[in-house]
């Protein structure tokens, strides 16, 4: 019974519905808290008020309106850009380090660890 | 003068520390009396240091634009207070904080290591005094805050508009306790093993200074991240930036250190491991000096850069870690690490905490790190921001959390009649369901985040709730309680901390926009209404400031005055949110641009739940405190 | 023992060597993505005369498309360099960016233009399309339309002598 419950209401939580009153204006701001200001380097556009960041925002916000994905969005970011203008770190060749790294890690040590352990 | 007077008891604090750490191998030929050498040394560095850094405030007080120092972060017209906290502002001015504070934990460390073998505590001084020579030398000659001017300007640059502020003020002593502190754990252990001796007594011993240091570093992240928020302008409360990085990979560390002493003190297990931990949490701690001041990286943090200073540290600190880790290479066998534990002890329990903690610090050190390996390979420059962390970060902290809140209650229970292990699980997870999935009706969004952060909220103070009644009732009394007050407030706040994060996260609101005087907005329930617009000349800026009334169902809650400020001496526009604190979260307002006449951008958040960040960081620290008050006391012998 | 030794030595060697290297290298300026790519279709109007520009009016052979504003400090101590490069007979385009244009033509005038034109990107979107963010910004445009470079920051005779004349000798030869 407890765990027919618990489907029910995992189901719910994933048709509802997760976005509040203004769908556009949430999904901007998650965008622009993930492109860096590339002028000021150590902001991201939402908080920056650089020319830069205020004229990124605004194209972020045509892309919008335009119905473009995010991954279009980012895209056209990139292209013009380069990787550096995303905080969220390419995933390739050259940071399968990166992202691989923290796993391998978390492996290696607990095997280190515990197979060390006397029964 | 008084900063001549500096200078030369920054001098004196090389020759005293100098003097300590010869008495052993010098002075033990010549008299059985340089114990009493080794005492007042490490005694008479604090106060040394402290006269300096009085010279230097009065240098600042006094307006004194002889000095290079106080002529780059002071103006006459600066607020006293202000004047005050620009002695810790700078890089020179706030390396001779940290000799300060390193001089005053070496006091204390001599004043409260009298229960501690006589030859050890010889030694355990002796490292912090080389430890204090290090600091020193690189203080006098490449930071010096005693400098002159070639020619004496009029007036001073002026302190940087973002630190003249409160939170800036206690931020940065705090922090320094926090990570010069763990110079004595890494003296402690260095100590142990020179000595070959690591008994539990010993990790008893040590265990309060970590924990002491492991508060401060608490309070000094916390105050950091509560000044972001109010200061920067948009609400955020942590970024992810390289310096941040830095003062959390030491946290992370020392958390695990003060949970593996306990298995030192206890069972005498993995003492090979704790001795690592101390060795490692100091010299992130250096390591973060490193990268603040070297400017390898960019930071909003980094202090004016000079390769000189950089090549110090880094030798630096490859000549403290070297040296730790060879003696630790030569000496360690005299730790007999019985590793015989149950899969599902405390023990084990403990372990797998440490194992987390540490892929965890390895996780961000990484990240912050990578970008300068790829440049330097010549391939492409990459950012590493808070989508990296989200996704590598909270999936190894997540567990580590959830043992917190059960792990306590799980031990206990496990030495009563009847404890069978998964049905008390299914049962748990079930009663917290039950009462996190109710929330939902009080937020507007509900995405995976904010469950889990509820979940582990509910499922941490439940444990921790029935852990607290299952003892009382056992010992009717408050006393086995005492001793585990500190745990518990400390996992509370973590527990607060969690719930604070992540809901902020996931339901902020948040809406920019053009605004005139008189024009109403709504968000959520509420209404903003930019009454007028003003300007003002401050002690040394010019300011407009705006004034917003808050309505909720047509009735006045709040108003806040935003303002954004020009400072006379820079030419950043500095922005000063107008925050209104409610039950549930706060409002948060601040001007944007001038977009023509009486027009501004301006930027309008409801933040919900957010100060129980820093609630709960505080819970944190109070817990620590309560800790080292309630340790079992150890009998100090006089001498 | 012996291989954690050894493993620990090696990290904390490679660990150092980086941090090393890290401190004496210039982190190295932003690669462009648009190198190699051809330059996209401008559709701006003149600073002048305000009229549109057709595509036609770029020149046929390799030119500097340079990216400069009156609001900017460094374009002033860059303009020498250009105006030499001009005469040495190089053809340079200007792309005046998000400035008032009697700003602009006033600085012109003051410091001299050796541009066949100039755009007027008033809103910056040009800038965008180009991925712009640190004036002045030069991109070298060969005669097929191809970015071949693009560099950021005021030009010095380094450039001049590592980037750009290079570009244009291949072009001569």
């Amino acid at each position: 019974m407890i765990s027919k419950i618990k489907y029910i209401l995992v189901g719910i939580i994933f048709f509802s519905n997760t976005y509040a009153e203004d769908f556009d204006n949430q999904r901007y701001q998650n965008l622009i808290e993930e492109i860096r200001c590339m002028v000021c380097q150590n902001q991201n556009i939402a908080e920056s008020e650089a020319p830069l960041a205020v004229d990124l925002r605004e194209k972020v916000k045509e892309m919008l309106l335009d119905g473009k994905s995010n991954i279009y969005i980012k895209n056209y970011l990139t292209d013009r850009y380069s990787d550096f203008i995303l905080y969220d770190p390419p995933k390739n060749t050259q940071t399968a380090l990166l992202w691989l790294g923290p796993v391998l890690f978390l492996v290696i040590i607990t095997y280190l660890f515990y197979s060390r352990r006397e029964r | 003068m008084s900063s001549y007077l500096g200078y030369f008891l920054i001098m004196l604090g090389l020759i005293n520390a100098s003097l300590l750490v010869i008495s052993k191998p010098v002075f033990s030929r010549i008299t059985s009396n340089y114990d009493s050498i080794i005492q007042s040394t490490s005694k008479l560095q604090f106060p040394l240091l402290l006269a300096s850094f009085v010279c230097l405030i009065l240098s600042f007080l006094y307006d004194d634009f002889s000095l290079k120092y106080v002529s780059s972060n002071s103006n006459s017209s600066l607020p006293f207070y202000y004047k005050i906290s620009a002695t810790w502002a700078g890089h020179e001015g706030s390396m001779l904080l940290w000799c300060l504070i390193l001089s005053f934990w070496m006091y204390l460390a001599s004043k409260y290591s009298k229960s501690l073998d006589g030859r050890f505590r010889n030694s355990f001084l002796s490292i912090l005094g080389l430890l204090n020579i290090g600091f020193l030398i690189f203080l006098a000659f490449t930071s010096n805050p005693f400098e002159r001017n070639i020619s004496i300007p009029i007036d001073g640059k002026d302190l940087n508009p973002l630190l003249q502020d409160f939170g800036l003020i206690i931020h940065p002593p705090m922090l320094y306790m926090g990570y010069v502190g763990l110079s004595v754990v890494f003296s402690f252990a260095v100590a142990c093993l020179i000595h070959r001796d690591f008994s539990p007594e010993l990790a008893r011993w040590i265990r309060p200074w970590a924990l002491a240091s492991w508060s401060f570093l608490t309070l000094g992240i916390a105050l950091g991240s509560w000044w972001a928020y109010y200061e920067l302008g948009w609400g955020g409360w942590w970024f992810w930036d390289p310096v941040e990085n830095a003062s959390f990979m030491p946290w992370l560390i020392t958390t695990a250190l003060i949970h593996s002493l306990i298995t030192c003190e206890q069972k005498s297990m993995f003492k090979n491991w704790t001795i690592i931990l101390a060795i490692l949490a100091f010299s992130l701690s250096v390591l973060g000096t490193f990268l603040v001041r070297s400017g390898i990286l960019i930071s909003v943090h980094s202090f004016a850069n000079d390769p000189a200073r950089g090549i110090y540290i880094l030798l630096f600190l490859a000549a403290i870690l070297g040296v730790a880790l060879y003696i630790y290479f030569k000496n360690s066998s005299f730790m007999n690490d019985n590793l015989k534990f149950k899969l599902l002890s405390r023990e084990s329990f403990f372990l797998i905490n440490n194992i987390l903690l540490v892929t965890a610090t390895f996780t961000i050190l990484l990240g912050t790190i990578y970008p300068l390996i790829l440049d330097l390979l010549g391939l492409e420059k990459i950012s590493i921001g808070t989508p990296y962390y989200n996704a590598v970060f909270l999936p190894i902290m997540t567990p580590a959390i959830i043992l917190a809140g059960y792990v306590p209650l799980m031990l206990y229970l496990k030495n009563k009649r009847n404890f069978e292990l998964l049905k008390h699980i299914y049962l748990s997870v079930g009663i917290i369901l039950l009462f996190t999935l109710p929330s939902i009706y009080f937020l507007d969004e509900y995405n995976m985040l904010v469950l889990l952060g509820i979940f582990i909220f509910v499922w941490v103070i439940c444990n921790l709730i029935y852990y607290i009644y299952k003892m009382y009732k056992e010992s009717k009394n408050m006393n086995l309680l005492k001793n585990k007050l500190g745990m518990i407030f400390s996992h509370i706040g973590l527990a607060v901390f969690v719930l604070g994060a992540t809901v902020v996260e996931s339901n902020n609101l948040e809406q920019e926009l053009v605004m005139s005087p008189g024009q109403v907005v709504k968000l959520k329930n509420y209404q903003f209404k930019l009454n007028q617009l003003s300007e003002y000349e401050g002690p040394n800026y010019t300011s407009v400031k705006a004034d917003f009334v808050i309505y909720r169902n047509d009735e006045i809650i709040a108003e806040v005055f935003p303002e954004k400020r020009l400072y006379n001496s820079s030419e950043m526009p500095m922005t000063e949110a107008g925050i209104a604190p409610k039950i549930n979260g706060d409002l948060y307002i601040t001007l944007g641009n001038l977009i023509s006449e009486n027009k501004w951008s301006v930027r309008i958040y409801f933040k919900p739940m957010v100060r129980l960040i820093w609630l709960g960081a505080i819970l944190m620290f109070i817990g620590g405190i309560i800790s080292i008050l309630t340790r079992k006391q150890l009998i100090l012998s006089t001498k | 023992m012996n291989l954690q030794k050894n493993i620990s030595f090696i990290v904390f060697a490679i660990f150092f060597i980086i941090l090393s290297i890290g401190l004496f290298t210039d982190t190295k300026k932003i690669q462009s993505p648009l190198i190699n790519k051809k330059l996209p279709e401008i559709v701006l109007p003149d600073l002048k005369s305000q009229n549109m520009i057709s595509h036609n009016f770029l020149p046929k052979e390799t030119f500097l498309l340079n990216v400069w504003a009156s609001w900017c400090q460094a374009c002033i101590v860059e303009h020498e360099k250009i105006k030499n490069l001009s005469n040495k007979g190089i053809k340079i385009v200007g792309v005046n960016y998000k400035d008032q244009r009697e700003d602009a033509i006033g600085w012109l005038s003051i410091y001299g233009n050796p541009y066949l034109f100039s755009y007027s990107d008033k809103e910056g979107r040009l800038g965008l399309e180009l991925g712009v963010y640190g004036v002045p910004e030069t991109f070298i445009i060969g005669e097929d339309g191809i970015i071949k470079d693009k560099i950021v920051g005021p030009i010095t005779d380094e450039i001049i002598n590592k980037r750009i004349d290079p570009l244009f000798r291949k072009n001569n030869d």
